[in-house]
């Protein structure tokens, strides 16, 4: 038994060993992209499937999840949201603008991961659709806008308050939902 | 029993087994240009927040503890660093664009001011790590003005 014990020991030793364990010497560079979109465990294991939504119908989906204080439903607009980045026309753009689109879709796809990751903290989406809401207002402004879009903002949230992008004239605030539905005003109307 | 002396001997092997896995310290090479502090221009007591609460797993060098050696805890603590960095990593701030340093400035506040950062897990081995009151209101006000700027 004991000659059993050992050599099971010393075989599971050895195998233990050689598995893993790699030289870190290398510095990453991430000059081009950021490494941690994507990288979600959660959403990895997920196949999101690319959809034909345009991105913009897509945030809209997601605001509006929020608006109804739905986290489950926010949550799964986001994955379509980022099923839809594969749609964005690039046609005619400089290659400036491309750069630019490229890194505005990283950043949408990140804020949509942790939006996606959190259907059980609708405070932490919350958070993330000021970022998101930046990230596709800067995109429109390179890319268009198939609808007319109003640019709302709400000076309550945080200290120094959040913007959100509807295609509604009255104000549905995606940040306090049913707490303070019509808490905003439209600062800007987008065209193009 | 011999049921209970098997057992015994099974967990033995394996706790005796898995301080056997290679783990690989996080202590990377990376040019000083590229740290957030040397970016912006961070003063002394912030620095010290950041690197007591938050540089082990959001930077390229980690400081591992006598206990990090004994495995699970160094399977967990490594898991912990990876995903850390893959959030966020302090040391190589100076390769994210403009956008994603706004953005995660924006997080730090979020995650710090909702208590999710830095993990209970974390503050409960590095009673150091605890961010006071004081230490918050000076780390707020200092990523604030550079969300501004």
């Amino acid at each position: 038994m004991k000659k059993v014990m050992y050599s099971i020991a010393i075989m599971t030793s050895v195998i233990l060993s050689s598995c893993g364990g790699e030289n870190k010497t290398e510095e990453h560079n991430h000059e081009s992209h950021d490494h941690s979109s994507g990288r979600d465990n959660e959403i990895e294991e997920t196949i999101i499937p690319s959809n034909s939504s345009s991105f913009i119908d897509a945030y809209l989906l997601v605001k509006k999840g929020l608006v109804s204080d739905d986290a489950e439903a926010t949550a799964k607009a986001s994955l379509i949201l980022i099923g839809s980045l594969g749609n964005v026309k690039r046609e005619g753009l400089s290659k400036e603008e491309e750069k630019e689109v490229n890194e505005i879709i990283e950043s949408i796809k990140e804020n949509a991961e942790h939006i996606a990751n959190n259907a059980s903290e609708i405070s932490h989406q919350r958070e993330h659709l000021v970022m998101l809401s930046r990230d596709v207002k800067d995109l429109i402004a390179i890319t268009g806008t198939d609808k007319k879009l109003y640019q709302d903002f709400c000076p309550m949230y945080k200290e120094e308050g959040a913007m959100w992008l509807s295609d509604k004239k009255e104000i549905e605030n995606p940040y306090y939902g049913a707490t303070m539905l019509n808490c905003g005003s439209i600062e800007e109307e987008i065209n193009n | 029993m011999k049921i209970k002396k098997v057992i015994v001997s099974t967990v033995i092997v394996i706790v005796v087994g898995i301080q056997f896995i290679p783990a690989t310290d996080n202590n990377i090479e990376t040019a000083k240009e590229k740290d957030f502090s040397v970016i912006y221009d961070t003063p002394k007591n912030i620095k010290i927040t950041l690197g007591q609460s938050c540089y082990d797993c959001h930077s390229n060098s980690t400081n591992y503890p006598w206990y990090s050696k004994i495995q699970p805890i160094r399977m967990i603590m490594d898991s912990h660093v990876e995903e850390g960095k893959n959030q966020l990593n302090f040391s190589l701030f100076g390769d994210y664009s403009e956008r994603v340093r706004r953005n995660k400035i924006e997080s730090i506040i979020n995650e710090i001011e909702a208590d999710r950062m830095p993990l209970g897990s974390y503050k409960f081995m590095h009673p150091e790590a605890q961010i006071s009151s004081q230490e918050k209101t000076d780390l707020f006000k200092f990523l604030k003005q550079l969300k501004s700027k």
